[in-house]
């Protein structure tokens, strides 16, 4: 896929729909980290913001427009800037087309084609596949956003149950895809991290790799071979949401692209989650992910890797106050000569949200995250790390 | 026909013959239910309907505005859209089935209901959006207050069946239903429910959040 001819056809699908809605949105932060020299620079730190970043910095800034392209069909385009220096400096999260006709019973379909998350974070509800209740993602959703992302077709199923005056609405979702086969790259090489930066379309993300310090590439196709994932989701009319997904890129480790040097990664896990909004504004969320990975016909080359976390937050008036508590580990499975992969974890962020006015936002967290990674070690670092966030974010909008 | 039929009725009826109702709806712990649809329908078959009326269901930061409406059958709806973005309003409600495609402003004429129920109002772009249209076909129709209480000051003395609904009920069929007697001094009374309602809590969640 040609970058520029992809990019020219989003500029058109912005252009195009004279219903279209758009959004801008900047969020910068002031940061203060003692955290690990930061994965985006190749070490081994979990955070976005290391120690050496204290001070202000760009959050995101975000561009993203939605509008009707005729009878059912609406396009999607959403770009955003995590760091001047990113390379491109502005880039899409996600870009799609949706046909999404209006229900004539209960029974509704829609389609998706083009860039877009799958149906699998609980957290991240707001627009722009946004967290709204901590700056930091937790470490389950922090991985989807760097290295998950639906290239292709995606079909959706759903039941209006409600509407009826049923208990629940459900839906059914199946998904194929390409261009994910880097990803596992970064839960195998680096481990766990935290943090609220989505790896763009076309952009990169920092690991320790192969021995060096490195910026990868995760939305490629290597094997030519499609992956898929499956899902669904139940709501019922008093605010419990279920939601499950099974992710397969069915990579072929065997299969490695020299311009990017990486391997096909075989990559899977099943999520499930929970949500429930209560009628005080309170809302509860627990997520959990186990999954595996392999690169090369190297049988080093195995990893597995698993997650939970718990959030509970309350609304009051214009405010938000949110907890989490999130846990992760990742171990290579075969290891016949020595030094195993081993990463454990846990950790505990504070959120609060103020909505000052119509367009501007106050957001700040603490983060704590607590970790042995015997991999720091190549770095002459001690394995145990504990990283501390505190950052405050103003955030203006459209 | 119909002007011409009400102003001979209020000729030959007068005004001394309306009686004031006041209701209040309970639940089950006593305490009165706010939001409760009540519709009142004469027990005499040859009695004229309330007649249709127009009404206006807005859509505002990304709200339906009234969350309910009561209209009486044949009435007709206008659906504005005062926000920035796009619209698709929708019901599929066997009541009353229409669709509305994507737009801002006010571009379509009124949607006309013309058979008694409940429409359940969706946007197809923003699944938190839900609203209620109730029509129906009585002479009286209202809503209860914060306590529960529904006041008609001048209803024709005589029988009627009684039906309450509620948006937030899990069904869409009536809460409860049954005779009332209006008394030419006037009547007040306290309806209770027989069942606990059960009622839906409404979503607290941002519109603009869970667009999968």
């Amino acid at each position: 896929m040609s970058r520029h001819a992809f990019a020219a056809a989003l500029l058109l699908l912005i252009a195009l729909p004279a219903n279209a809605g758009f959004e801008a949105s900047l969020d910068l932060r002031v940061v203060s980290s003692d955290g690990r020299d930061s994965f985006l620079d190749g070490g081994f730190g979990k955070l976005r913001f290391d120690s050496q970043d204290d001070g202000v910095q760009l959050g995101r800034l975000r561009l993203a427009g939605h509008g009707g392209i005729g009878g059912n069909w609406f396009a999607t385009v959403d770009a955003s800037s995590w760091h001047p220096d990113d390379d491109p400096v502005i880039d899409l999260t996600e870009a799609y087309v949706e046909w999404r006709p209006v229900p004539q019973s209960a029974w509704r379909s829609n389609v998706k084609i083009g860039a877009f998350y799958a149906p699998v974070s609980l957290e991240h509800r707001a627009p722009g596949w946004t967290n709204p209740y901590t700056i930091s993602s937790s470490a389950l959703n922090t991985w989807i956003g760097e290295e998950l992302r639906t290239i292709g077709i995606g079909y959706e199923l759903e039941h209006l149950g409600t509407a009826n005056g049923g208990r629940f609405d459900w839906g059914v979702q199946a998904a194929a895809f390409g261009w994910n086969d880097p990803a596992g790259v970064e839960i195998g090489l680096r481990g766990w991290a935290m943090h609220d930066r989505q790896t763009t379309l076309f952009g990169t993300i920092g690991t320790y790799a192969f021995g060096g310090r490195e910026k990868r590439v995760i939305f490629s196709e290597i094997d030519n071979r499609a992956g898929y994932h499956v899902g669904g989701y139940v709501r019922t009319d008093n605010g419990l949401e279920l939601r499950a997904l099974h992710y397969d890129n069915r990579g072929n480790p065997e299969a490695y692209r020299e311009s990017i040097e990486d391997y096909a990664w075989d990559t899977r896990f099943d999520s499930l989650g929970a949500r429930y909004d209560g009628p005080r504004g309170t809302t509860l969320i627990a997520q959990w992910l186990s999954g595996k990975t392999a690169a090369d016909d190297d049988p080093t080359m195995r990893w597995e890797f698993d997650t939970y976390f718990m959030l509970a937050a309350q609304q009051l008036g214009k405010h938000r106050f949110s907890a989490r508590y999130d846990n992760f580990g990742m171990h290579q499975t075969v290891s016949p000569y020595g030094s195993l992969a081993l990463e454990y974890g846990h950790a505990w962020t504070i959120g609060w949200t103020w909505a000052v006015a119509e367009h501007v936002e106050l957001a700040t967290e603490w983060l704590r995250i607590d970790s042995f990674y015997n991999k720091r070690k190549a770095l002459g670092e001690n394995p145990d790390a504990e990283e501390n966030l505190l950052q405050f974010a103003i955030r203006l909008s459209l | 026909m119909r002007p011409v039929f009400h102003t001979l009725i209020a000729l030959w009826a007068p005004a001394a013959l309306a009686a004031p109702l006041q209701l209040q709806f309970v639940g089950v712990d006593g305490r009165g239910v706010a939001g409760t649809v009540v519709t009142l329908r004469s027990t005499d078959a040859g009695r004229a309907l309330a007649g249709p009326t127009a009404a206006i269901m807005d859509q505002v930061d990304l709200k339906f505005s009234p969350h309910v409406l009561v209209i009486p059958v044949g009435s007709q709806i206008v659906f504005p859209n005062s926000d920035s973005v796009s619209h698709q309003v929708y019901s599929f409600s066997p009541a009353n089935k229409f669709q509305l495609p994507l737009y801002r402003g006010k571009p379509y004429p009124p949607v006309l209901f013309n058979r008694e129920g409940v429409v359940t109002l969706g946007c197809n772009i923003h699944d938190q959006m839900r609203a209620y249209v109730y029509v129906v076909a009585a002479q009286y129709y209202g809503r209860t207050d914060a306590a529960g209480n529904w006041a008609a000051p001048d209803i024709q003395p005589g029988e009627y069946d009684v039906t309450i609904w509620h948006p937030l009920s899990r069904s869409l069929r009536p809460v409860l239903q049954q005779k009332l007697r209006v008394e030419s001094g006037g009547t007040k009374l306290t309806l209770r429910a027989t069942a606990a309602l059960q009622l839906r809590a409404k979503s607290q969640v941002p519109s603009n959040w869970d667009a999968y």
